[in-house]
């Protein structure tokens, strides 16, 4: 509202500027043209002055000065004969009238219509600034907030935990405190409330997927083949569920499959039937992937770590990155098994391997590759060359 | 909601431009007295929106505010904050709004100044001011907003070009702007004068200034560029004779001709046909630079990564404006009819020869520049034009020009005398040749022909204060009469002197820094000493460093001559922390008042403390800036002589009864 | 000088500056120029001597085969998908080469066939690579260019 309050006021002060002229009423008439001409007698004039001080400086001569004296005089006159000419002809002009009412069409129609009209279709009316130290303190405000509800949960948490050391067979509430637990970030307690939880009360789309979630999050945001096969079981279940469906498009962007990520992303964000929250996080990590996935789906990008997962890695120790990579490293191979003609894909899993220093799986890769493009020399030569880059020679390795 | 704002204001200046070219059209053809007054307000209108709009693309750069997609492509939060302001037009879309900008700011100080024009002239000249301003916003809002939105907004910037982070950018586009737009008012009075049928010499004095301003602007920013090239991208070079410095000079080299015939337009009427197609010409190479540098169709060391798109439409809008304005010219040209007659040898003649040379200098220089693109269109081989072609067909056009440049200040209007001028110049030929020979053969083991080049910037130097010693008399009328006569001389005539001697300073330095400057590239170990071009040059240490957002391996050397120390620099390898991207800070030290040691930094030795050094040594060089400085003053002199600011209209009313009178009195032939 | 003289004059020496700028640019056109090459051109011309003359000679920089010589002057290979050309350049490196990137060096060619260059030109941007070399790669089926490449990125001076 202060937004659109202030775009009317720069409107109007920009319009009651730019026509102020046309409410001052001595402004009607016809041009005055007599003004128009003493500039031009100004300037022939000073080119008289001029030439009186080059004659008298002896930078002209006499004759060449009387001849151009002579010139400009010619000028002065037509200039007198041209105001004289204007002075009769500027009477018959059209009405005044007409003017105002195009200019009052201009002023307050044209500018602030199409001025609105163009905003309104290319702007983001409604988008508020977003400075960073703004945003860096609204950051701590919720994270102030956040461990302020957390005190409350821990609270709830001891009772809980107090009751099941009691009552272990309580699925109840092992299912309420899976989430819980998940929400305070312990994460591994979670995953065992969840599976204590689906051992007792048998399994559930909502306890299947929350299992999920949780295995991922341990994981560092990597969808491993146990994660994946929970949230089939879940959609199996329910297909509408949306946390599933979320996983399940993130576990298709690890694999490169962006299309069917995309898609199904496109489907979660736009049911109005789902949560809100799942249906803006998959909006969200859509738009991510329209950064930084390529228009046509090809395989053999790096997978899309989504903005969360990246700074929770950032928080992780040395080891816990490690055990992501792997896990990207791993899925990368298992991806090759399946589709072995990939020569990128190839060039990346045999880099990884000799940075993280494992001869063994360097080993493996290079002779699946060599037997995936057997026939082939030209891809096996670039490969050998892209390893000699790195500093192996392949030929150790291919007996 | 002050980016959002931003934003609308930008809109608003669009359809307040377009206002502002359609209202005063109607009014010059219903000559509606109403709709042609509303033409100056509408333009200060403009340029206000589009300074609030600016303002707020500034602001969300102060404030890192990363929602908006340029700045968070452009900048860091830890960038310091004077980048963190110039980075606003250190990309494509800030600086096409700084561009806009300075377009409506141009045509507001027209609406401001321009008091004494002819009120129709007024309304036409900034009615095509503001067609020009609409077809650029057109290309911001089209292919470039600067105000599009990411959602949600990144934490951190991907930080601006590191070789950009330097105070050089703060300075040097805007001044660059200044000059390049500033050409669109010569444009906008060519076509409005077009269009109105009125070409006289009136209509010269309106443009004079405003040609000056450019051309100061645009003298400084080109100057300015090229001494930030130097020592910024440490390869040692103040002109490389790239596409993009082409294209500013271009329009620099049509402008000097430009403000040359408007003098002769404005005295005597002549060359009028010519001085209209000047002013077009400027502009429109104005635009073509704009083109080449944005679109990327010729490859340059100073622009990066392009958008063909783009391309095609400002291509689109160099055919409008260029193409347009040049049917009118066609159209209108034979309706022109000449002024003053003058002889071949005379003041106009010297102008005419000066436009000549200019122009076609311009024209080796434009076909250089595009020859890659029609060999390339023809036969699909790829070349490329260097500096061996322009210095090949360049200098001797400009050998005979600059030699000329004395003669013309002493010759007279319509019929000078050759032999008079010589007859003054003789002594300073022979202190020029004097002087060269004691440098070529005294001060260095230069080669002799060298003496000539240094001859010519003798000449220039010293023949440009010729005019003003003649116009004084010291000789004649004694020496206090002389001085007073000297400080009794128009503004205009000093500036006109003091404009060639800094032409013929900069020409002195380029013929010190080609002829005798020296170069070495070699290892050096820290604790080593080499010995340069007459200096010893110790390799102190290197240490590394961190800046607020770079690392850095900074060298320290020390320079001295015959044990006594001259000066330490310290050049520096850097690594800007966000884009991951090296650069090269050179080390420069001042040796006596013009000279220049330079030293930059490559790589360092594997296996060894060694790294490679590049030394140079550059007599002279920093005269090459002093003399675009001096222009740059003698501009700002002539612009501040009393004669081109037009009287006001009531002491001119007083004159013209006067002027009149006596018009009449003389016999008309 | 009656009014047709002086026009002639006038005229004439416009017509002599014309000509004289004409027959400079023509002359310089055909040889100040510098023609680009890719290792493959090089390595495949029939005819040596178009290869005479200063070139510009494009491709990637070959890994592994910077090397700094005693006499601080480097020595490096440019490849596209066929061939390789060995440069060597005495002078200090752009900061922005590496080994892999695209560049331009501009030089001459030596009798030995290795190429002798005193300019180095590889751009002041990481996605940058130098148009020619970018077309010549294209051609070769090589290089696919970048599909995602952010338009926005693009900077100035």
């Amino acid at each position: 509202m202060v937004f659109w309050l202030t775009v009317l006021a720069l409107t109007a002060a920009a319009i009651l500027i730019g026509f102020r002229p046309m409410l001052r009423a001595a402004g009607a008439g016809t041009p005055d043209r007599v003004e128009d001409h003493e500039h031009d007698i100004a300037v022939y004039r000073h080119q008289l002055e001029e030439l009186a001080g080059e004659e008298a400086r002896g930078a002209i001569s006499p004759v060449e000065a009387t001849q151009a004296r002579n010139e400009i005089s010619r000028r002065i006159l037509a200039v007198e004969d041209r105001l004289k000419a204007g002075g009769t002809a500027s009477g018959s002009t059209s009405a005044p009238r007409s003017g105002v009412a195009t200019l009052s069409l201009f002023a307050l129609v044209f500018v602030p219509g199409l001025a609105l009209v163009v905003y309104t279709g290319i702007g983001s009316p409604g988008y508020e600034a977003q400075p960073l130290a703004m945003r860096l303190e609204a950051m701590r405000d919720a994270t102030a907030a956040r461990n302020q509800t957390q005190d409350q949960l821990r609270d709830l948490v001891v009772r809980a935990e107090d009751h099941l050391r009691d009552n272990p067979d309580d699925g109840r509430g092992w299912d309420v405190l899976a989430p819980v637990y998940f929400r305070l970030g312990e994460v591994g307690k979670s995953e065992t409330a969840y599976r204590n939880a689906i051992r007792l009360l048998g399994e559930s789309p909502q306890r299947l997927s929350g299992l999920g979630e949780a295995m991922v999050t341990a994981a560092g945001g990597i969808v491993t083949a146990d994660a994946s096969a929970l949230f089939d079981r879940a959609l199996d279940a329910n297909p509408s569920n949306a946390r599933a469906r979320f996983f399940a498009g993130l576990a298709d962007v690890q694999i490169g499959q962006y299309a069917d990520a995309r898609s199904g992303w496109t489907a979660l964000a736009a049911d109005e039937g789902a949560d809100m929250a799942w249906r803006t996080v998959a909006q969200q990590s859509l738009a991510r992937l329209d950064e930084t996935a390529p228009e046509i789906d090809t395989s053999g990008r790096p997978p899309v770590l989504d903005e969360a997962t990246i700074e929770q890695m950032q928080d992780m120790s040395a080891d816990e990155r490690g055990s992501v990579i792997e896990g990207m490293v791993a899925s990368l191979d298992e991806r090759l098994r399946a589709e072995p003609d990939d020569l990128e894909g190839w060039k990346r899993l045999i880099r990884a391997r000799i940075v993280l220093d494992q001869d063994d799986g360097l080993r493996d890769a290079l002779e699946r590759v060599r037997n995936a493009y057997e026939g082939r020399p030209e891809q096996l030569e670039s490969l050998r060359v892209f390893a000699e880059g790195l500093g192996v020679n392949v030929e150790d390795y291919w007996p | 909601m002050i980016v959002e704002l931003g934003h609308y204001a930008l809109v608003l200046g669009l359809v307040l431009s377009l206002a502002q070219m359609v209202v005063p059209m109607i009014g010059l053809r219903t000559n509606d007295a109403r709709m042609l007054s509303v033409a100056p307000s509408l333009t200060v209108a403009t340029f206000l929106v589009i300074a609030v709009s600016f303002a707020a693309l500034t602001w969300a750069y102060v404030t890192s505010d990363f929602s908006v997609r340029n700045v968070w492509a452009n900048s860091f939060s830890d960038k310091p904050m004077i980048f963190k302001i110039t980075g606003v037009w250190g990309n494509h879309e800030g600086s096409m709004l700084l561009w806009i900008l300075t377009l409506a700011l141009f045509g507001a100080l027209v609406a401001f100044f321009g008091g004494n024009l002819p009120s129709r002239l007024k309304a036409a000249v900034l009615s095509v001011q503001g067609s020009v301003t609409v077809a650029f916003a057109l290309f911001i809002l089209l292919t470039s907003n600067p105000f599009e939105r990411l959602s949600p907004p990144p934490l951190e910037g991907r930080d601006l070009n590191p070789i950009l982070q330097d105070i050089g950018l703060a300075i040097h586009p805007p001044l660059l702007y200044l000059g390049y737009v500033g050409f669109s008012i010569c444009f906008s009075f060519a076509v409005a004068a077009l269009i109105e049928g009125r070409i006289d010499a009136a209509w010269a004095r309106w443009v004079r200034p405003w040609t000056l301003v450019s051309w100061v602007f645009l003298t400084a920013g080109i100057s300015m560029g090229s001494y930030w090239a130097y020592y910024e991208l440490g390869w040692g070079g103040w002109w490389f004779w790239d596409p993009v410095e082409n294209a500013s000079f271009m329009p620099w080299l049509i402008g000097t001709a430009l403000l040359h015939s408007a003098l002769v337009m404005e005295k005597r009427e002549a060359m009028k046909v010519w001085t209209i197609l000047l002013a077009i010409l400027a502009f429109s190479f104005s635009l073509l630079g704009t083109f080449l540098v944005r679109s990327g169709v010729l490859t340059s060391v100073h622009s990066f990564a392009t958008d063909p798109q783009r391309g095609l439409f400002i291509l689109m809008i160099l055919v409008f404006f260029i193409g347009g304005s040049l049917i009118l010219f066609a159209l209108r040209a034979g309706t022109l009819r000449n002024g003053g007659m003058f002889h071949p040898v005379s003041r106009e003649g010297a102008l005419v020869l000066n436009n000549l040379f200019l122009t076609t200098a311009t024209a080796t220089v434009l076909v250089g520049t595009l020859y890659p693109l029609l060999v390339e269109a023809v036969s699909g081989e790829k070349i490329s034009v260097g500096a061996p072609y322009f210095n090949y067909t360049f200098i001797p056009l400009m050998i005979p020009l600059l030699m000329a440049v004395p003669f013309g200040p002493l010759l007279a209007w319509k019929r000078g005398n050759l032999a008079a001028a010589a007859e003054r110049l003789w002594l300073v030929a022979a202190i020029s040749l004097v002087a060269a020979l004691a440098i070529a053969w005294l001060a260095y083991d230069a080669p002799v022909l060298s003496a000539f080049a240094y001859a010519l910037a003798f000449w220039l130097v010293i023949g440009s204060f010729a005019d003003i010693l003649q116009k004084a008399g010291f000789v004649r009328n004694g020496w206090s009469k002389g001085w007073a006569r000297l400080r009794g001389l128009p503004r205009a005539n000093w500036g006109t002197a003091l404009a060639h001697a800094g032409l013929g300073i900069t020409t002195l330095g380029i013929v010190g820094v080609t002829t005798l400057e020296d170069e070495t590239v070699l290892r050096m170990t820290p604790g080593e000493t080499t010995s340069f071009a007459g200096y010893d040059v110790a390799f102190n240490s290197l240490t590394p460093g961190k800046g607020p957002n770079f690392t850095y391996d900074k060298g320290i050397f020390t320079i001295s001559r015959d044990g006594r120390v001259i000066g330490t620099v310290e050049p520096e390898k850097r690594v800007y922390v966000a884009s991951r991207m090296p650069t090269t800070e050179a080390g420069i030290q001042t040796v006596g008042l013009f000279s220049q040691y330079y030293l930059a930094l490559g790589d360092a030795v594997e296996g060894s403390e060694d790294i490679v050094v590049r030394i140079w040594w550059k007599p002279w060089v920093t005269l090459i800036w002093y003399g675009t400085v001096i222009m740059v003053a003698a501009g700002l002199i002539s612009l501040s002589d009393r004669r081109l600011r037009i009287g006001a209209p009531v002491a001119a009313r007083r004159r013209r009864d006067e002027a009149l009178a006596a018009a009449k009195a003389e016999p008309a032939e | 000088m009656t009014r047709k003289q002086k026009r002639f004059a006038v005229i004439f020496s416009a017509l002599a500056v014309l000509g004289g700028a004409v027959a400079l640019v023509l002359t310089g056109l055909s040889e100040q120029v510098t023609f680009f090459r890719t290792p493959t051109d090089i390595v495949s011309t029939a005819n040596a001597s178009e290869n005479d003359g200063r070139l510009r000679l494009g491709g990637l920089v070959v890994m592994g085969s910077v090397e700094t010589l005693d006499d601080a002057a480097v020595r490096f290979a440019i490849e596209d998908a066929n061939h390789a050309v060995t440069v060597r350049y005495a002078g200090i490196l752009p900061d922005l080469f590496r080994e892999g990137q695209g560049i331009v060096a501009e030089g001459m060619l030596q009798p030995d066939g290795t190429f002798r260059a005193d300019t180095v030109l590889a751009k002041h941007d990481e996605t940058y690579m130098p148009r020619e070399v970018a077309d010549a790669l294209k051609e070769q089926g090589v290089w696919k260019g970048e599909a995602a490449g952010d338009a926005s990125a693009s900077s100035e001076y």
